[in-house]
């Protein structure tokens, strides 16, 4: 993962997206990272969002998008496919 | 940004090396600092006094697909609810316990911008009981190979009981630390006691104090240094200017091939087109990299780095990236700012 200082994307509305989308209170907590990989067959980028529930076992959304590009119906495909599926079914919206 | 981030120290050390006591020593001390202390629950002596937070160990694996990057869930919850208080923290200080591997509680602190823009890993410090280490060090029936982890991950070790041994037992204790981590600052408690100056607000992870702080990083002789459980520390010092196309590329396969191997990394890369200095360092797969200092007319741009980590090839890093460098001639639309400094 090259990071260089300013290259680092600005997480905050991503934050905000997530928090929102995700109806998570104060005391949950939200880390983002973006991770790149050369690897042939793997995504070149990749956002990685860990959720820790205040009092819940914590999960990770994969999108593999950089973060600027991550929109909300990213996250629920994510959640669908994701660690912590029973956090949305999609079969509940048919 | 680094006045207005709280400084964390990690304390390590194996069983019985000293820990809770230097702890209630650094709490009783008349320093002014409103810290906060993280202790694991399986904690060998209760804490006097100061806010102490007690936790269980939730390790949590963020596997991208490639590379498994594994930090310390408890300590993003409880740091991120220190970090919530009204009344803003002076210092945080995590007590590991005696078995514990470093990488994970050190990955905490890179992996998350937010984390990383508010807490500072000031430094990790391992303390070291002279008396036992050595048998330690020997036997991986007794944990050595977590004593031998947690010396490689040190900015300060601290040696304690030394006024239980000889002073050949020091040098011995001294000398196979060197081996393990050759760039650690030593620091002696005697009976429990110590300049805190030397283990708190030292800013080892600060990337504009790599140079500062240690000038021997610059000076000291390039190398490979083998210990018999396979931990290595390699460096090397490339003359040159980086393609930064390469380097990015050179990056991501380091993380990629090498990151479980890789625990400590760092460096100062002399990057074609770029005035300043670059400094890197990095936990694993977590890599920070910063500019620096300007280089100064007509100086040589070279770079350096050093490692620390589990069986590491130095020929295969070394050519690696040494092939990172510009070729005279080759690269078009690559500046090399030597001859102009």
């Amino acid at each position: 993962m090259w990071r260089a200082g300013a290259q680092r994307a600005d997480t905050t509305e991503l934050r905000r997206i997530v928090r929102e989308e995700l109806d998570l209170g104060d005391d949950d907590t939200v880390t983002i990272t973006e991770t790149a990989c050369p690897k042939p067959g793997c995504p070149p980028v990749q956002t990685v969002i860990s959720v820790f529930p205040a009092d819940e076992e914590a999960y990770i959304l994969r999108v593999c998008k950089a973060v600027n590009d991550v929109k909300p119906m990213d996250l629920i495909a994510a959640l669908a496919w994701g660690d912590h599926p029973d956090r949305f079914d999609p079969r509940s919206t048919f | 940004m680094t006045t207005t981030r709280v400084p964390v120290t990690v304390l390590t050390g194996f069983l019985g090396a000293g820990k809770t006591t230097l702890l209630n020593y650094v709490l009783h001390q008349n320093h002014g600092r409103r810290i906060a202390v993280v202790e694991n629950e399986f904690g060998e002596v209760g804490i006097d006094e100061a806010l102490v937070v007690r936790t269980d160990e939730e390790i949590f694996e963020m596997n991208n697909g490639c590379v498994c990057c594994t930090v310390r869930g408890d300590l993003v919850r409880i740091l991120s609810r220190l970090l919530r208080r009204p009344e803003p923290l002076d210092h945080i200080i995590i007590e590991t316990t005696g078995v514990a591997d470093p990488s994970p509680v050190a990955q905490t602190f890179f992996f998350d911008d937010e984390l990383h823009d508010r807490l500072e890993l000031d430094a990790i410090v391992t303390l070291v009981d002279v008396k036992h280490v050595l048998a330690h060090l020997d036997a991986a029936a007794a944990g050595g190979e977590k004593v031998t982890e947690q010396i490689a991950f040190a900015d300060r070790v601290v040696l304690t009981k030394t006024d239980l041994v000889d002073g050949s037992t020091v040098e011995q204790v001294v000398r196979r630390v060197g081996e393990l981590n050759p760039n650690v600052e030593l620091v002696v408690a005697e009976h429990g006691r110590l300049d805190l100056d030397r283990i708190l607000g030292v800013h080892a992870f600060d990337i504009d104090r790599v140079i500062d702080m240690e000038p021997s990083f610059l000076t000291e002789p390039v190398g490979e240094h083998y210990h018999n459980d396979g931990i290595t520390s390699v460096s090397f010092d490339v003359p040159g200017e980086l393609h930064p196309d390469r380097l990015s590329t050179w990056m991501d396969q380091l993380v990629n091939e090498w990151a479980v191997d890789i625990f400590r990394m760092k460096g100062i890369l002399a990057i074609a087109g770029e005035e300043q200095r670059y400094v890197f360092q990095g936990v694993h797969m977590l890599v920070d990299t910063q500019p620096a200092a300007p280089w100064k007319i007509g100086e040589d741009r070279r770079s350096r780095l050093v490692f620390i980590g589990r069986n590491l090839d130095r020929q295969q890093l070394e050519a690696s990236f040494s092939g990172c460098l510009v070729e005279q001639g080759a690269d078009h639309g690559v500046e090399g700012g030597s001859a102009a400094g």
